[in-house]
């Protein structure tokens, strides 16, 4: 196995270049010289017949028997206190990272557009900005998953890793794994639908685990056309994050950045720092009985696997069930991170209402400080430093001072997920979210303000004599209007009659 | 067996670990066979691992293939033992081919004393070399680890497991060769 003439079989180069070993100029003279020397091609040869002697040899099998009493000894132990050690192994998990990516992708990208909420609004303008930012918390809600896991996520884990290993070995046999078979091992002990959902878990988990730059594009479609946005996208694990928007090749319109808790917003053309709260910061924002609510309402689907961005992805497809009034969306969850490299928002109708896409996505090791850090000799600035307090209906009725109204009848499948009361300077007002484990609906309420302050335009519905005025963005309907001295707008992905008939059911709360 | 446990998750996280063992039975069981060289201690080393497997499956990472995993813990706790041990076992060789091929009753006679043949003969020249070689081979031809996979079952360097691999592969042709003439092939 030498290039020059005087080779005795050299086994061990024989054994490298069968295993792959050789590479380029190594390889190339190899296989040059193998086409010369008899000797070395039968080395070669006879390594080969090993490896495949080795591999293609049966064992003789176990006694009769034994993978059952192997199993039931496992069963055994699991039982003991020894073999219960899966309690308290795995920390309390707080997870509303995902969609809060989205989220002040999805705030800044509200806020930005002219026409939307917040450059529209007058004259209250925090107000509404503060009802847009919660209105992109609902965009983010569905675009991201935000969650808060803790009691499901030992059993939905180790439910993905039946998934993951059901891909590896597709993939390992160059097969395209078909939805029957991404969930193979789980479907053997009847949690399919589980299953799927813990590929789910496994995306909204990612940004915990896995650091990442990419460029994403998202595209929300609605009556009012269609806005594209690309921004830079750069996470470092847990918490820190940078969206890059760009005026025009190289221009650098704006910078946001988050750690979990603040965020700050870079304008350099005007050489300011905004700085605004958090979105994920509010602990109350997920339940922990997510999941439950989501599989109850909607089916999760792992629907087969594509290529996105040049990674290997699971389709998940989380549809409403029969009769259940939802949105469908459909996520590609990277193989290997976890990361969703792609999502689309279908509104009931099967029209695509939001799309978001990476791509260029890259897993650096590090990621330095001055990527999270603000820039110096700038103005500085605070907005929307609002304080939002989650409390029962009873308590924050109280501590707002009015009658609370509540929407009349929910859709099914939908509750109460929380009630905030939020005091920005002189104004407050009232969230209240009801939620189908994937959607959500939320009402607002404040004292009355001047017709047209939330923004939109009539189009001939009234709610109780007082003209309802619909905005929104994509499949978010915003629907304002006034009763009882109260500005209220209903905020949700519902179709328009859907919306009106809760609008027009709201009554005060007992 | 599942059912008799009262926390639900826990039966759901054995119904999915008894799900993969069984789905790689044929693996597991066959490096077990192929590292202790017959029937009794490869399957005290098949339960031995599944029950360390199940204590730890919790650190069972995504993307991980469950056989290889668990291939990888066989592996560990096999060197680990005969490193203890330092004890060479005997392999009584009519173990091994209790039931080979016996079941296929429409297969040719010869073919399944060949094939008897063979699979004694490398599992002969298997038990003579060290555990350490045995394993480097079996992981590397028997169950298809890379080197760098095979270096992190193995527990060294990446350059170890070549040459482990390399010296078991000659080894195991020069015994094979002797195995061979011995019985007239």
């Amino acid at each position: 196995m030498q290039s020059g003439s005087s080779c005795h079989g050299n086994w061990s180069l024989a054994n490298d270049y069968v295993d792959g070993r050789l590479k380029g100029r190594r390889r190339r003279s190899a296989e040059a010289h193998l086409t010369q020397c008899a000797h070395c091609r039968e080395t070669v040869e006879e390594v080969r017949r090993l490896r495949r002697l080795v591999a293609e040899t049966p064992v003789p099998p176990p006694s009769t028997g034994f993978w059952e009493r192997c199993m039931q000894t496992i069963a055994v132990r699991a039982q003991s206190p020894r073999g219960s050690l899966w309690r308290g192994r795995w920390p309390t998990v707080r997870l509303v990272l995902a969609g809060a990516l989205v989220a002040l992708l999805a705030w800044s990208l509200l806020g930005r557009r002219p026409g939307g909420l917040v450059e529209r609004t007058q004259p209250s303008e925090q107000l509404a900005a503060l009802q847009s930012q919660y209105l992109a918390q609902h965009v983010a809600f569905v675009l991201g998953q935000p969650l808060n896991l803790t009691s499901h996520y030992v059993l939905l884990k180790a439910l993905s890793e039946a998934d993951s290993d059901a891909e590896s070995s597709g993939e390992a046999a160059g097969m395209s794994v078909a939805p029957t078979q991404v969930a193979t091992a789980s479907a053997a002990s009847g949690q399919r639908s589980l299953s799927a959902a813990a590929w789910l878990v496994r995306a909204i988990t990612a940004p915990r685990r896995v650091s990442y730059s990419a460029w994403q594009q998202i595209v929300i479609r609605g009556p009012e056309g269609e806005i594209t946005q690309r921004v830079r996208v750069v996470h470092r694990v847990p918490d820190d994050n940078r969206w890059e928007y760009f005026a025009g090749p190289g221009q650098v319109e704006r910078v946001v950045v988050d750690d979990g808790q603040l965020a700050w917003q870079h304008l350099p053309r005007q050489h300011r720092v905004i700085y605004a709260p958090c979105l994920r910061a509010d602990p109350n924002l997920r339940g922990d009985q997510y999941i439950e609510r989501l599989a109850e309402n909607y089916s999760i689907t792992a629907a087969g696997r594509e290529r996105i961005a040049g990674l290997p992805a699971v389709l998940l497809v989380i549809a409403p069930r029969d009769g259940h009034c939802g949105p469908t969306q459909w996520l590609w969850v990277d193989e290997h991170s976890g990361l969703v490299l792609r999502s689309q928002t279908r509104s009931a109708d099967g029209h695509i209402t939001v799309t978001s896409a990476l791509s260029d996505v890259r897993f650096p090791q590090t990621l330095p400080d001055r990527e999270f850090s603000p820039p110096m000799r700038v103005t500085r600035q605070s907005v929307l430093l609002a304080q939002a307090v989650a409390l029962p209906l009873e308590a924050l009725a109280r501590e707002w001072g009015h009658a609370l109204l509540t929407p009349g009848a929910m859709p099914a499948g939908y509750s109460l997920e929380s009630a905030r009361f939020v005091r920005q300077g002189r104004q407050s007002f009232v969230h209240l979210c009801y939620s189908d484990g994937l959607n959500t609906i939320s009402l607002f309420e404040t004292a009355a303000l001047p017709t047209g302050a939330s923004g939109g335009a009539a189009q001939g519905d009234q709610v109780h004599g007082s003209p309802a005025i619909w905005g929104g963005r994509g499949s978010f309907r915003a629907l304002s209007w006034q009763e009882q001295g109260l500005s209220l707008m209903l905020v949700g992905d519902l179709p328009s009659d859907e919306m009106l008939r809760l609008a027009r059911g709201v009554h005060r709360a007992p | 067996m599942a059912n008799t446990m009262v926390d639900p998750r826990a039966r759901e996280r054995l119904h999915l670990f008894e799900a993969l063992a069984e789905r790689h039975r044929g693996a597991i069981y066959g490096l077990a066979y192929r590292l202790t060289g017959n029937r009794d201690d490869a399957e005290d080393l098949v339960q031995d691992t599944l029950i360390e497997a199940f204590r730890a499956f919790a650190r069972f990472t995504a993307g991980t293939r469950f056989d290889r995993w668990v291939c990888q813990i066989m592996t560990r706790n096999f060197i680990d033992s005969r490193r203890r041990s330092r004890v060479r076992r005997c392999v009584p060789l009519d173990d091994v081919s209790n039931g080979m091929g016996l079941s296929d009753r429409a297969a040719d006679p010869q073919a399944i004393v060949e094939s008897r043949a063979r699979e004694a003969r490398l599992q002969e020249a298997l038990n003579q070399i060290p555990p350490e070689f045995r394993a480097a081979v079996m992981l590397c031809d028997g169950q298809g680890f890379s080197y760098e996979e095979a270096s992190r079952a193995l527990r060294c360097p990446v350059g170890t497991v070549r040459s482990r691999l390399h010296r078991a592969r000659e080894q195991l042709r020069q015994l094979l060769r002797e195995l061979a003439r011995k019985d007239g092939e």
